[in-house]
């Protein structure tokens, strides 16, 4: 027994000096661990890609909800496609399940469904989850200094702050990134910082993508409709949807359940010539798991279709004037993209089409630039 | 690569090298080893469940790594009547080969040497053991046993140990 011990005792002795002289050895190239790392992720990421490329029908099938018969048929026989250069995409891929992704500006992160979100006027504090999200606030400290009981992973979307210095490098997700303090980024290009404290904190982090509506009213070239979609003719506009979409038919405007503003559902065009109301107030519905987008449209043509009242901008869609709640860009989560398109004629009525904020923006852009008045459809 | 997942590799990317050294007997193996954990680790990210779980994670891709590689023929061990002399190849082992334990070391099978070294350096549990090499508490005990039985006989034939 002395021996086995006098052996355990060596093996231990062994081990510890041997590994130490090695490891001062190792120390005098420090960076070589780091630097072969680096190399080797990239191509790891390079590897995925094309594996990804490859199975791209099996991936957009699990990460999205759009019909797989409009992304995977070749250009010439389904896809949109833009002539030149369309804008940088949204990655739905980067959302976990059970988990929402929420956009703030140009910039989208992904949260577990469980979590509290709340808009610039609401509050995280005392809640009970596990982590919450606060669009619109920059100081943790400042909530701290109130009083503020944070959940345990807490994260803080905001709109980046001016004069920040270059990017040097520093990348998530391919987007750059300036690191503004120990728990906080900002991402210039998208106009926002976050701020990420707890354990969920870097997984949460690991999601930030571009946020879709940016995607979709970016200038550029217009997205060409292709051949399988088809087309929809409603109080004077015309627009069109992937072909394989269903259509549904209501006499309501609004969610009339939730209370709240219409919603869209994946793979649906649904048509409403309201002649009642559920009046557009918003419902309280903080977790994030009720805030999800789906990728379908919502169509209202009737007396009590409207935009609630809201500021308007407004644009131009092939001769139409079509105009969008003034609050958009500065990101409305939860909500679909609502514009009140007026058909021509001097007192004709707008017809209110809403498009899901979902996937990469691709496809609801097409739809976007799709949006034309009855007469000149292809 | 992300920031906080530089800041892990900096804090214990080093004391990873150091157990893969002791698995593989050679530096730069066994730092092509961690980093090809530390890869994989990375590509996980998302999936663990906090920062906390890097280090396990990363510690049980290594071993998994080691143990398959080994499986390959032309690493096969090749076995020796007796010890053979010992090439000073580096100062290192110049220096702290007293006993005549490393080449004995060596000599283990991956498995032997794989619980020796989580036990005597890493001083894991058994429990602990069995959960990184994915076996069970017994399987760990009989490559402990047989990797010590193994060293203790080639002890003595070459420094005259009681058995």
């Amino acid at each position: 027994m002395a021996v086995v011990n006098d052996l355990e005792r060596l093996l231990r002795d062994e081990f510890r000096t041997r590994a130490d002289a090695a490891g001062r050895s190792a120390d005098r190239q420090p960076a070589t661990l780091a630097a072969g790392l680096e190399h080797r992720i990239r191509r790891a990421r390079r590897r995925r890609r094309l594996a990804i490329t490859g199975t791209a029908a099996l991936a957009v099938a699990a990460a999205i909800t759009i019909p797989l018969a409009v992304l995977e048929r070749p250009a010439s026989r389904g896809l949109p496609v833009t002539s030149g250069r369309h804008p940088k995409l949204s990655d739905p891929s980067l959302t976990p399940p059970g988990w929402t992704a929420i956009p703030y500006r140009g910039a989208q992160l992904s949260v577990p469904n469980s979590w509290v979100v709340q808009g610039p006027q609401g509050s995280i504090c005392n809640v009970t989850t596990h982590g919450g999200l606060l669009l619109g606030r920059h100081s943790l400290a400042a909530l701290r200094h109130a009083g503020c009981r944070l959940p345990a992973t807490t994260v803080l979307m905001a709109p980046a702050p001016p004069g920040l210095p270059r990017p040097d490098g520093l990348k998530i997700n391919g987007i750059p990134v300036v690191r503004v303090s120990k728990a906080a980024v900002a991402m210039p290009s998208l106009g926002v910082q976050v701020t990420a404290v707890g354990p969920k904190a870097l997984q949460v982090l690991a999601t930030l993508t571009r946020s879709v509506l940016p995607v979709v009213l970016a200038p550029g070239p217009i997205s060409r409709v292709p051949a399988s979609w088809l087309w929809h003719n409603i109080g004077g506009v015309s627009f069109a949807i992937p072909g394989s979409w269903s259509v549904r038919r209501t006499d309501t405007w609004g969610n009339c359940a939730a209370g709240g503003p219409p919603t869209t559902f994946s793979g649906v065009l649904l048509v409403s010539t309201a002649t009642t109301g559920c009046g557009l107030v918003g419902s309280e519905a903080p977790l994030a798991g009720a805030w999800a987008q789906h990728l379908g449209v919502s169509v209202g043509y009737g007396p009590l279709a409207n935009t609630g009242g809201s500021p308007l901008r407004c644009m131009r869609l092939a001769g139409l004037r079509a105009c969008i709640p003034a609050y958009a860009d500065s990101g409305s989560f939860g909500n679909p993209l609502m514009l009140a398109v007026y058909p021509p004629g001097s007192h004709s009525q707008p017809v209110i089409i809403q498009i899901g904020l979902a996937g990469t923006g691709l496809v609801a852009r097409t739809i976007l630039d799709s949006i034309r008045p009855t007469a000149t459809t292809r | 690569m992300e920031e906080e997942f530089g800041q892990f590799v900096a804090a214990r990317g080093r004391s990873l090298c150091r157990t893969a050294y002791l698995l593989t007997g050679d530096w730069q193996v066994g730092e092509d080893l961690v980093q090809e954990a530390l890869v994989r680790t990375y590509l996980r990210r998302r999936r663990l469940h906090s920062q906390d779980a890097l280090e396990p994670y990363a510690r049980k891709v290594l071993l998994s790594l080691f143990l398959s590689a080994r499986r390959r023929r032309w690493h096969g061990e090749v076995p020796h009547a007796q010890l053979p002399d010992r090439a000073a190849r580096s100062e290192v082992d110049t220096v702290i080969d007293r006993h005549g334990l490393w080449p004995a070391l060596m000599r283990l099978s991956s498995q032997q040497r794989a619980v020796l070294v989580l036990r005597y350096f890493e001083d894991m549990t058994e429990a602990q053991i069995a959960a990184v090499l994915g076996c069970s508490t017994g399987a760990v005990k009989t490559h402990a046993s047989r990797g010590l039985d193994r060293l203790r006989t080639t002890l003595a034939t070459t420094q005259g140990w009681q058995s």
